[in-house]
């Protein structure tokens, strides 16, 4: 997650708070001023209508039948049907008012679920403000005029839908494609197949209750809407424009925000619809569209606390987020959105490249090079045997399988993983810096080209790794040989200087290498010159190779 | 010798990976545009049906 992503989340926040859900608000009023529009035919009209037009705009592409099927989407269906209607049980025993300012305190409530299943940390700010909450909620219940033997079911009905909402609000959090989309198509696209798939379930449900009511002639609640409720036209059309205008923009924002700035802080900033309602409320009511609401001293109270606590749990939140803004830094707790992992196609075959290259270099033990890198051996066989979106690598484990290799895989001969010349380079440059005397061995492997023409390179081949091998498990030049030309290699020997190796790599070098049973015998002439009298590596190679041509001819061996 | 003919399997399996990975690619894009089509029909029949029928009905 980048900080203008961050930024614009916030900006966002404002907007949906301030404009997108105080205009939804009003509409909803005013809709449930008209006795012949059944509230939840509207709902459920206007989700369908905010889908087609969210889905419409942002036409075909990326993700759709991924959203589709992933479970988050479903989920999120099946809490919105189960919010209604646990709205409209509770919507018997309390006021609008007492609704409203409830519905306020489910910032805690995600909070709560954010601790417990996101592992998402709550800071001391929050918890004040989460105390404004439960003080503004309590205050509320105790304010509430309902008798009390039903008073224990009300407070667990609005408890169940406070969680609820909390809880569809995670789902956008957490959602799988709404966190993969990267454009705003893809975002709105996204949005449209989840109203979509809500608005069939709640539908699906309310007509079958309807359906249920007409059939047995019950009536299980004043609300459900019949099937003419659906029909009828002034609910269709309202439906359609609020439809079609805000609750597609509604949507949009919360699952924007949801994932920019997490759920806690989406419901938070949410309360800001208080001073939006207010305003427009104001300006309605000087046209005559809309009647004043009269507040109790009570009910100013009580969403006062509601109001205070939600703002103190947003700006705790915008002050943390202000501040890796100003530090330019990415936000740890978001870094799933920017992608903890690989996202582009190259660069997981770069990770797969290198990691074969890896193992490779160490035979294909994989065991080995888990230990020695550090990574679980079951996910280096993972993107061994998976392609580009068949698995996932996390960006740090690409780093550090992609630094292995470029330490590893990069300075080494891929043949005879010997050190290659440019590691040569390096170290002796290093070397010489820090003053510190060596050897340097040159060799030459003699009746070397008999054997690549009479068996063939393959043969060939499987020697030079055998003497590499062979030279690397000498004490003195583990991983200081090096491969300098065809069947020329360099052995540096770093301490211990006095004492010289010539006949020790003569003799680890004349043991017969095994090829399928054929005994290979091979020798070598050495040149060996002293750090001591040099200053830089080419003086020494030039004359350690002219050293073990003098050898060379010495054995009356031809070059 | 044995490292070429692996090296040459290799670049062989990667090839074929590739050829998979751009058919699965395309399955993919073709799955997404029925997924869009196939949404954005069902919820424009239906509000169609509904409009229609309430403007019936009214």
């Amino acid at each position: 997650m980048n900080n203008s992503l961050l930024k614009s989340g916030w900006i966002h926040a404002l907007v949906m708070g301030l404009i997108a859900y105080p205009l939804a608000s009003i509409v909803d009023k005013l809709v449930a001023v008209n006795k012949d529009v059944n509230i939840l035919a509207f709902t459920c009209l206007m989700m369908l209508s905010s889908s087609f037009i969210l889905l419409v705009i942002a036409g075909p592409g990326k993700l759709t039948k991924e959203s589709l099927k992933t479970p988050h989407t479903w989920i999120y269906g099946i809490l919105e049907t189960i919010t209604v209607a646990v709205g409209i049980m509770i919507m018997v025993y309390i006021s609008a008012t007492e609704a409203a300012a409830l519905s306020r305190t489910t910032a805690f409530f995600a909070l709560g679920i954010s601790l417990l299943f996101l592992n998402q940390s709550v800071n001391k700010i929050e918890l004040i403000g989460s105390g404004f909450l439960i003080f503004g909620f309590m205050f509320v219940i105790n304010g509430m005029d309902i008798p009390i033997e039903t008073k224990g079911l009300v407070i667990l009905l609005i408890i169940v839908k406070n969680i609820l909402q909390a809880s569809k609000k995670i789902t956008a959090e957490v959602h799988k494609t709404n966190r993969k989309s990267k454009t705003f198509k893809e975002d709105l696209r996204i949005v449209g197949i989840v109203m979509g798939v809500t608005s069939v379930i709640v539908s699906t449900t309310f007509i079958l209750l309807a359906v249920f009511q007409n059939s047995y002639n019950l009536t299980i609640h004043k609300d459900i809407p019949t099937i003419m409720d659906f029909l009828n036209f002034k609910t269709f059309v309202l439906a359609f424009i609020s439809g079609i205008i805000l609750l597609s923009l509604n949507k949009y924002l919360e699952f924007y925000v949801s994932k920019t700035l997490g759920a806690k802080y989406l419901m938070a900033m949410a309360s800001l619809q208080l001073v939006g309602v207010y305003f427009l409320e104001v300006i309605l009511s000087n046209f005559g569209i809309l009647e004043m609401k009269v507040f109790s001293p009570e009910s100013i109270l009580a969403l006062s606390i509601i109001f205070i606590g939600n703002i103190i749990i947003a700006m705790s939140g915008f002050m943390k987020d202000l501040s890796f803004i100003r530090r330019g830094e990415k936000q740890d707790t978001l870094a799933n959105l920017d992608g903890n992992f690989i996202e582009e196609e190259d660069d997981f075959d770069l990770v797969k490249l290198n990691l074969a290259n890896l193992l490779n270099l160490y035979n294909t033990d994989s065991k080995k090079l888990s230990t020695d890198i550090e990574i679980d051996r079951i996910v280096l066989d993972n993107i061994v045997n998976y392609n580009y979106g068949e698995f996932k690598i996390e960006n740090k484990i690409a780093k550090k399988i992609n630094d292995f290799a470029s330490q590893h895989v990069a300075t080494k001969d891929k043949l005879t993983k010997a050190h290659n010349r440019y590691y040569l380079d390096h170290l002796v440059d290093s070397l010489f810096k820090k003053n510190q005397l060596f050897n340097l061995y040159y060799l030459d492997l003699n009746k070397f080209k008999p054997i690549n023409d009479e068996h063939g390179h393959e043969v060939g081949d499987h020697v030079l790794a055998e003497t590499v091998a062979k030279l690397n498990d000498l004490e003195s030049f583990k991983n200081l040989v090096f491969r300098v030309g065809g069947d020329e290699f360099v052995l540096l020997q770093v301490g211990n200087i006095e004492q010289k190796l010539e006949n020790i790599i003569t003799q680890t070098i004349e043991v017969p290498v095994q090829y399928q049973e054929i005994p290979l015998e091979i020798s070598t002439s050495i040149g060996q010159v002293s750090s001591e009298n040099y200053d830089n590596l080419e003086d020494m190679l030039k004359d350690a190779d002219r050293l073990m041509f003098e050898h060379k001819k010495s054995k009356g061996v031809n070059r | 010798m044995k490292q070429r003919i692996d090296d040459d399997r290799r670049i062989k399996k990667v090839k074929v990976k590739n050829n998979n990975r751009k058919k699965t690619r395309r399955k993919e894009d073709v799955d997404n545009v029925k997924a869009y089509y196939f949404m954005v029909s069902f919820m424009g029949c239906l509000l169609l049906t509904v409009g229609i029928l309430s403007y019936i009905l009214r």
